[in-house]
């Protein structure tokens, strides 16, 4: 059975309401912080694996770029 | 044969990442319901105490993070003996993801108690046995925090953390005990596990309930720290890659 009659009694809590809702609006605080600070973790590591994937894919690229043009060289000099 | 490889599994942070998916939209549902009605019940359906009032619907929360902030604790301990042992570069992330989580629930454990000593007490702290022994464990987390930061080689760090959590598992018995050894301004022991509870069950199963919502969500969120620091230090394997990728 509910105890309240109503709201503002319930949000009183017979003189106790700072007391009690104040504990869990902290409560609450402690929920939103450890939900939120892995969700954000997540996306910084994602960012970062991706960065260094599409620099190692650039360097791979220019490398060859480099090896084809030596090759072309090589064959230019043949 | 059997058993090594089945260990093996157990410390590899892929099958962990694997199993721990399953897991979480599961561990999401129980801990979202569990700590609504819990709480919800806890705050409008119990009759209030006869001595306190309505101040002791603090209890709801303030009992379960007291709990969770201990065993956190102690399940680094674990983790860190695990890494001092058998080397399981796993155990070393879980001691490094649990710290934060566990210093948070020691600091609503705290500030929860600090709020309902007002209108109990008269006061919001006193250095008593039971409060100090908790701030030293709030100590202990940022001190096993400060230290991963302070030291650049990883190994070295890893190694100086599992030190520091198993020397800090001597104050885990003091906080239990300490309502008992000193006479001290909190209260005993709510729920213990060797005698019938003295609480009412009306307010016993919302707490029952409580704390059962609590140690999920902390499951949750530790599984969501440690998939993504599993990502962080595995991120030159195949295996990432090709999940990143994606």
């Amino acid at each position: 059975m509910l105890y309240f009659e109503n709201w503002s009694e319930f949000l009183a809590m017979d003189g106790h309401g700072f007391y009690v809702w104040s504990a869990y609006a902290v409560g609450l605080l402690v929920v939103i912080y450890n939900v939120l600070s892995p969700m954000m973790a997540k996306r910084k590591v994602i960012a970062s694996i991706q960065r260094q994937e599409r620099l190692a894919k650039g360097v791979g690229k220019m490398s060859s770029i480099t090896e084809s043009s030596l090759l072309q060289d090589g064959r230019g000099a043949q | 044969m059997m058993k090594w490889t089945f260990f093996h599994k157990l410390g590899s942070p892929k099958w962990f990442y694997d199993i721990s998916g399953k897991w979480l939209p599961w561990l999401q549902i129980t801990s979202l319901l569990s700590l609504v009605v819990a709480l919800i019940w806890g705050l409008a359906f119990t009759p209030p105490d006869y001595l306190q009032g309505n101040s002791y619907r603090i209890i709801f929360i303030h009992v379960p993070a007291s709990f969770l902030a201990q065993a956190i604790y102690m399940m680094m301990a674990t983790a860190a003996a695990v890494l001092l042992i058998w080397r399981i570069k796993l155990a070393d992330m879980a001691l490094k993801v649990m710290a934060p989580i566990g210093a948070s629930f020691c600091i609503l454990s705290l500030a929860t108690g600090a709020i309902w000593g007002q209108p109990t007490w008269g006061t919001w702290w006193v250095w008593d046995a039971r409060l100090t022994s908790m701030l030293i464990l709030l100590f202990l987390y940022i001190g096993i925090i400060a230290l991963r930061g302070a030291i650049q080689t990883s190994e070295v760090a890893a190694k100086a953390c599992a030190i520091l959590s198993l020397v800090g598992v001597v104050n885990i018995p003091i906080i239990k005990y300490s309502v008992n050894w000193w006479n001290t301004l909190h209260q005993g022991a709510t729920l213990k596990l060797t005698e019938k509870p003295s609480m009412a069950p009306e307010m016993l199963w919302p707490l029952l309930l409580s704390i059962l919502g609590f140690y999920l969500f902390f499951t949750l969120v530790m599984f969501l720290r440690l998939r993504v620091e599993i990502l962080s230090r595995e991120k030159k394997t195949r295996w990432v890659k090709a999940l990143v990728g994606e």
